[in-house]
């Protein structure tokens, strides 16, 4: 698993959020667990702001997922999770979403296909690529981008799925 | 999902050996060769806890045997099982038992039923099955049951079968089987009644009435051995998991289904 690299601005994401173990629910992946519930209400507020969304996003076909690990996580398994989409410079976010705003910083992009999207990747980046790497966590988040190449969990062998991890050379 | 187990049982077996020292879902993780995030969602699919609440609530029942196993200090318990503090293994304990450690010790006796068990090979396959369904609440009105009562201690299954033979002559949709779990059902035995729908009882039979109830129905395993799994799902993780609380002390049993009285935990 190779990545490639890329560096990006802040980026701040305008969308909604979860905290604690979001496969509690269900843990399948389907839209009976948090994630998934995250996703429904984003789409959902998408949908109802249909034609004001050019002027609040960047682009309304590029969303983001970003889970955020605390000090808190490795003792208890509780994580963030975020889903919502770049804001617009000057856009005015509503009062019902919340804003993000992730660091500039490099990061590794790794392109996961088929399988590989709801197989362990984490365990291939961080334990297996990233020891032998010249790279050091950046920061404790990592962001999966959705541009359309992921086509749903029923049509896997035809999906992709990048996920953009932050990095910064081993020092 | 024979790999999952695998991994699982792992886990499991590394939380046992390491209840009582500062580990992390990390580390557990780690020791099944998952990373954290997989190893959550693996943990959730097959064992319906999470990986957190599933080694708080083995602390909490080991700590809670050990109180009424020996004379150890409350606070020197709380610290032994990782609690930091025995304000947080107090709330932490009423919150599981519904009760405090000291009152605990003090009945000197627990329903071993809400005791957490080490997750066997048995409990993951019970959860796991293909026709695996969470139970929906129903509701039952009163309804009368004749037959044959006996006290059966914590081995005695054979006892209740044998009872039920007895009346293997009645439809099968009539035959009722109910177990008693009063207070002192874990030293003394259960009282169990098995017998048949009915209205009157002539002698030897005996006749139970049971109120209205809300009922949470759940399909009894076909193999008879993997009756318990069933029982530790029902008290130790869908119970807890639940909006519910139990609203009487027995079971009903009847046509392969099991029926435990809840009520809404408000």
């Amino acid at each position: 698993m190779e990545p490639r690299f890329i560096t990006r601005d802040a980026l701040h994401l305008v969308g909604f959020s979860f905290y604690g173990d979001p496969f509690r629910l269900s843990p399948g992946w389907t839209e009976e667990n948090e994630i998934g519930r995250l996703w429904v209400r984003f789409a959902a507020y998408a949908e109802q702001r249909r034609d004001q969304l050019a002027d609040l996003v960047v682009n309304p076909r590029i969303a983001y997922e970003v889970h955020i690990y605390n000090e808190e996580t490795m003792t208890t398994g509780l994580f963030e999770v975020f889903v919502g989409a770049e804001l617009a410079k000057g856009a005015q976010p509503s009062l019902d979403t919340l804003v993000k705003v992730l660091p500039a910083v490099q990061y590794a992009v790794f392109t996961l296909r088929g399988e590989e999207i709801v197989g362990d990747w984490p365990l291939a980046i961080y334990q297996e690529w990233l020891p032998q790497s010249a790279y050091e966590m950046a920061h404790h988040f990592h962001i999966q981008y959705h541009d359309g190449s992921f086509k749903g969990f029923d049509r896997l062998s035809e999906s992709s799925l990048d996920v953009y991890v932050p990095v910064k050379l081993r020092s | 999902m024979s790999a999952h187990f695998k991994a699982l049982e792992t886990a499991v077996s590394f939380i046992e050996t390491h209840l009582q020292d500062d580990i992390t879902i990390g580390d557990i993780a780690a020791a099944a060769a998952y990373s954290l995030y997989h190893f959550c969602r693996i943990f959730n699919q097959s064992a319906h806890h999470p990986p957190y609440d599933y080694l708080m609530r083995r602390r909490l029942s080991a700590a809670a045997e050990q109180l009424n196993q020996d004379d150890t200090r409350i606070i020197d318990l709380a610290f032994t099982y990782q609690f930091g503090s025995p304000e947080s293994f107090s709330r932490a304990f009423r919150r599981m038992f519904g009760v405090l450690p000291s009152q605990w010790r003090q009945q000197g006796t627990c329903d071993p039923r809400v005791l957490m068990k080490p997750l066997s090979h048995g409990h993951l396959v019970q959860r796991n099955h293909s026709d695996f369904q969470r139970p929906t609440p129903v509701r039952k009105d009163e309804f009368s049951v004749a037959g044959l009562m006996t006290v059966v201690g914590q081995e005695g299954e054979t006892a209740v079968s044998h009872l039920q033979r007895r009346f293997n002559q009645y439809p099968s949709h009539n035959l009722v089987t109910i177990r008693h779990y009063p207070d002192f059902w874990a030293e003394q035995g259960k009282p169990v009644l098995a017998g048949v729908l009915s209205e009157t009882a002539a002698l030897p039979f005996v006749l139970q009435t049971i109120p209205a109830h809300t009922y949470a129905c759940f399909a009894l395993p076909a193999v008879a051995e993997e009756r318990p799994f069933l029982s530790d799902y029902i008290y130790q993780t869908w119970l807890p998991q639940s909006q519910y609380k139990l609203a009487a002390p027995f079971e009903l049993e009847q046509a392969r289904q099991l029926f435990i009285p809840i009520k809404p935990d408000l």
